[in-house]
């Protein structure tokens, strides 16, 4: 007498490749795609770093240049380009702490910057110029920091330490 | 012997059909309450109520807009947990029994949509015009993100009840502003 499992064994070899073939599609086609990242990260060297066509270094970091309510402290970050005939404009600049999870993102629009410290973010611009990002953070905020500069596609890290 | 298995599957898929969450269910956002300290925290928002009040004006501190009607004036304090990238209050709104408000984009100066910042509180006001019949009832202040329907996410719900809110003559409606309450 063959078992059960002996006689039905064609069709239980059939219904493992048919499982095996339904969770690789499935990855294939909706998971890993899902999950692809394309973003090209840069981490500066000796805090200058190539994005949106030009060069960007890292000049200052200093605290409470302008005023902030009771409890916080801002950081102006300033940023020196080189400008350049490729030179375009970037995304949105981020603080992240380098050991947690929060991210602040350039604060100007609300604290008392005047307009003509520095630009708000990256230019098309031949010539060199310089950048400053203020960003809002709480007293118990105390880096290291990790400044983000998105463009084109990619994105450039600068360490920041205080 | 087969008649009572019969019936007992038949009360069985009577019960999973009687406890099975309608579609809309799997959309459903979470809501998520204050806790002791009086701050409701969500995915992309933590607020607490600093002020309620009721009014038949509302004002503007330049005093060059005013409107009059039966409003509902809450203050709100502010901040995002984790992140400032699009951090704001995008939907605001009133359940009050069973009738869903807005907040009204007539003052000049709201909470909605102002940018907030981690670790720093932002202190602003929402204005909800009701009818003028609607005096009283029980419902709950509503608080979610950049999507205009929150589906699987963070609502934050604060009770309400509205014979307890106490009347002013007029409120003053300020800019969001950077502080403490």
């Amino acid at each position: 007498m063959t078992s059960w499992w002996h006689r039905q064994r064609v069709a239980l070899i059939a219904l493992l490749v048919a499982v095996v073939a339904v969770v690789g599609v499935h990855v294939w086609f909706d998971v890993l795609p899902a999950s692809t990242d394309d973003t090209a990260v840069i981490e500066a060297r000796n805090g200058s770093a190539e994005i949106a066509g030009q060069s960007l270094a890292l000049d200052s970091a200093r605290w409470d240049e302008f005023d902030a309510p009771a409890g916080s402290r801002t950081l102006s970050i300033r940023i020196e380009s080189g400008g350049g005939p490729d030179a375009t404009t970037c995304g949105l600049f981020t603080l992240a702490e380098a050991g947690g999870a929060r991210v602040w993102s350039n604060a100007r629009s609300v604290l008392d910057v005047p307009f003509d410290a520095g630009e708000s973010f990256c230019q098309e611009e031949s010539g060199p110029y310089v950048i400053l990002a203020v960003f809002l953070l709480p007293d118990d905020a105390e880096g290291p920091f990790v400044l983000e500069i998105p463009g084109d596609g990619e994105v450039a890290r600068f360490p920041v330490e205080l | 012997m087969p008649w009572f298995f019969g019936v007992g599957l038949l009360a069985v898929a009577a019960v999973v059909t009687a406890i099975t969450p309608p579609d809309a269910a799997l959309r459903d956002p979470f809501p998520v309450g204050a806790a002791d300290d009086g701050i409701a925290t969500s995915r992309t928002l933590a607020a607490a109520v600093v002020d309620v009040d009721r009014t038949g004006r509302i004002t503007t501190s330049d005093e060059e807009w005013e409107a009059e009607g039966n409003w509902l004036v809450v203050t709100l304090s502010v901040s995002a947990p984790t992140t400032e990238v699009d951090a704001a209050i995008g939907v605001a709104s009133l359940l009050i029994d069973g009738r869903l408000f807005q907040a009204s984009e007539r003052p000049p100066a709201t909470l909605v949509g102002t940018d907030l910042r981690v670790g720093t509180d932002t202190v602003g006001m929402l204005a909800f015009e009701l009818p003028a019949d609607l005096r009283s009832g029980t419902g709950e202040l509503r608080l979610s993100g950049r999507y205009p329907t929150p589906e699987l996410d963070d609502v934050i719900v604060f009770p309400v009840d509205l014979a307890d809110v106490p009347t002013a003559t007029a409120v003053e409606i300020d800019e969001p502003r950077l502080g403490a309450p």
